[in-house]
């Protein structure tokens, strides 16, 4: 029955070509081509600088570490925004039933409990697709870069992340993102409105994430006070586990990371919006979706 | 006796405003039933609580005998309520396989629904483009795709055009005499009610107020009206049952099963009949006998 509602989820929101550009497409063909621009750039300077006769073109020529492009691709600083494009996914998903008014179609098909996990599920896709197409993108965009400034290429730095520490952040990056999805979910529900479903949990997600780094100075003091008292916030757990997968070298000065507990409360953030999300939507009168 | 439908004591308010109140009703398998109501008489209501989409303030209902919301049962009927509306990125081909998969329908037969409601032409066109009586032919098509033991229509030919509502009265008879789909049927187009229409139920303000077969309801006041000659013979036949209309004409209050008699009798009487039709016994005539003050209201 889960599996019935999971694959006509995903017929519908593979057939959404729009949703599908802006959500999972257009970020990774962004960076892209700010790689391209970033490479262009550089060239620039290193032509100007040829003819000057300057000598220090090797810090224009920065070298290109593929595994390093995909982990800040699906981890960095930037990646808020990223969040915010994949849940156009995430609001077409959840909410789109009220916008559509299709729900009469579909309550009598399927039990209310399984339409949702169903929508969560096909999240849960969109978003390991938009993660990955982002790490490619980040590749890609390195490689155009290094290709215009003439910059060595290599797989990975030789103390920097390996193949699983990426795999980890990933996973993490999808939990994180999986979190958001499951308040996307019970905003959806509650409003009925695609555009609460986008936004709510977006700003409560930069608000966490300036709550946290007003708070903490780095990753110093994990899980000492102050920022044991928050360790149920989302952010701060995915900050943390991404902290443990972090190699040595790049963490700095960084301290042992708690991770066992950051990732049980990101689990548990997760199941408990999705049991509220779907508590509430069994309750629900769909008198006007 | 097995219903497809019955509900025991329903109400269901929106605030202040009562949908429904107390309402009990049962509607037997088999045939073609009416549902007739003013805006505003809960039939829309009672088709939402019936399929689970809303919950009743008190009473309860039961579909193919299993309770409300009942899954398995939901799955053995079809529904169209309202004006339908669909993802407008799909086509109308995805829309029916997304709604199959949804059901656990394994091998549907959309082709062959799209072609029995007469879309076989735009089935790849996106339903973004449909018309209304499109997109109620494609709601059709959705309620039929798991052969249902019962279809619930809410207004079925909305947006139609002529052709197109024959064709889905013709449908509808077949899928009730052919196939042996219990069809819940509600409209405001009393002339289509009766035309299609085994038995009826008439709800105002939330409540049952009549109901039972159309003729049975209709013949009340229907009356045969006769052009024939000599008149003053026929209204001796008659007797009180008898009214002269003119020179030429009578009146004569009769049901339809005392009308080959009368003839047989007028004939053996030397009366000469040119003309014999009915009249009144329509149905908007009941209706508005019990709605009336909803009407002038």
């Amino acid at each position: 029955m889960l599996a019935d509602a999971f694959a006509a989820e995903r017929l519908r929101f593979f057939k959404a070509r729009g949703t599908l550009f802006w959500s999972l497409c257009f970020v990774p063909i962004i960076s892209v081509m700010l790689g391209l621009l970033q490479g262009f750039t550089l060239r620039m300077v290193n032509v100007k600088a040829s003819s000057q006769g300057t000598r220090d073109l090797d810090l224009i020529r920065t070298p290109v570490a593929f595994l390093e492009q995909a982990v800040d691709a699906v981890s960095g600083s930037n990646f808020f925004i990223m969040q915010l494009f994949f849940l156009i996914a995430g609001s077409a998903i959840l909410a789109g039933d009220y916008r559509w008014e299709t729900w009469r179609f579909l309550t009598p098909r399927n039990t209310r409990t399984n339409l949702l996990l169903a929508k969560l599920a096909t999240f849960g896709v969109a978003t390991v697709i938009g993660l990955a197409l982002l790490a490619v993108g980040g590749m890609l965009a390195g490689l155009v870069s290094a290709g215009l400034t003439g910059g060595p290429v290599t797989w990975a730095k030789p103390e920097g992340y390996t193949l699983t520490q990426f795999a980890g952040i990933f996973a993490i990056a999808w939990l994180e993102m999986m979190a958001l999805g499951a308040l996307a979910a019970v905003i959806a529900v509650a409003t009925r409105a695609g555009l609460a479903a986008l936004l709510v949990p977006v700003g409560v997600w930069i608000f966490q994430g300036f709550f946290v780094s007003l708070v903490s100075k780095g990753f110093e003091s994990q899980l000492r006070p102050p920022l044991q008292y928050m360790a149920g916030l989302p952010v701060l757990d995915a900050d943390l586990l991404k902290a443990a997968l972090t190699p040595a070298a790049e963490l700095g000065t960084a301290g042992p990371v708690n991770w066992p507990v950051a990732l049980v409360a990101l689990i548990g953030w997760i199941v408990v919006l999705t049991a509220l999300a779907v508590w509430l939507f069994k309750r629900q009168d769909l008198t006007r979706e | 006796m097995s219903f497809a439908l019955e509900a025991t004591g329903v109400s269901k308010a929106y605030g202040t405003v009562k949908a429904l109140d107390g309402l009990t009703l049962e509607i037997p398998r088999g045939g073609i039933f009416g549902i007739l109501g003013p805006n505003g008489a809960g039939k829309s209501t009672l088709f939402r609580i019936v399929l689970g989409l809303v919950r009743p303030t008190l009473g309860e209902t039961r579909l193919l005998g299993a309770p409300a919301g009942d899954i398995g049962a939901l799955r053995r009927i079809g529904a169209v309520i309202e004006t339908p509306r669909f993802l407008p990125w799909l086509t109308a081909r995805d829309t029916l396989k997304m709604l199959a998969l949804e059901s656990g329908e394994r091998s549907p037969d959309i082709d062959g629904w799209l072609a029995r409601v007469g879309l076989t032409e735009a089935a790849d066109r996106k339903v973004n483009g449909y018309s209304v009586g499109m997109k109620q032919r494609l709601a059709l098509a959705a309620a039929l795709l798991t052969k249902p033991e019962v279809l619930i229509l809410d207004e079925p030919t909305s947006g139609m055009d002529p052709a197109g509502i024959l064709e889905m009265r013709a449908l509808m008879r077949e899928l009730a005499d052919r196939d042996g789909v219990t069809i819940i049927l509600a409209s405001h187009q009393l002339d289509e009610v009766q035309r299609v229409c085994d038995a009826v139920a008439i709800l105002d303000r939330g409540k049952l107020v009549a109901g039972g077969r159309v003729d049975a309801l209709t013949g009340i006041n229907e009356r045969l009206r006769l052009l024939a000659t000599p008149v003053a013979k026929v209204l001796e036949i008659l007797g009180a049952k008898g009214a002269a209309d003119g020179e030429h004409a009578v009146f004569a209050a009769i049901t339809r099963a005392e009308a080959p008699a009368l003839i047989k009798a007028l004939t053996l009487a030397d009366v000469e009949i040119t003309e014999a039709r009915w009249f009144g016994g329509d149905l908007e005539k009941v209706f508005l006998s019990h709605t009336g003050e909803t009407h002038a209201g």
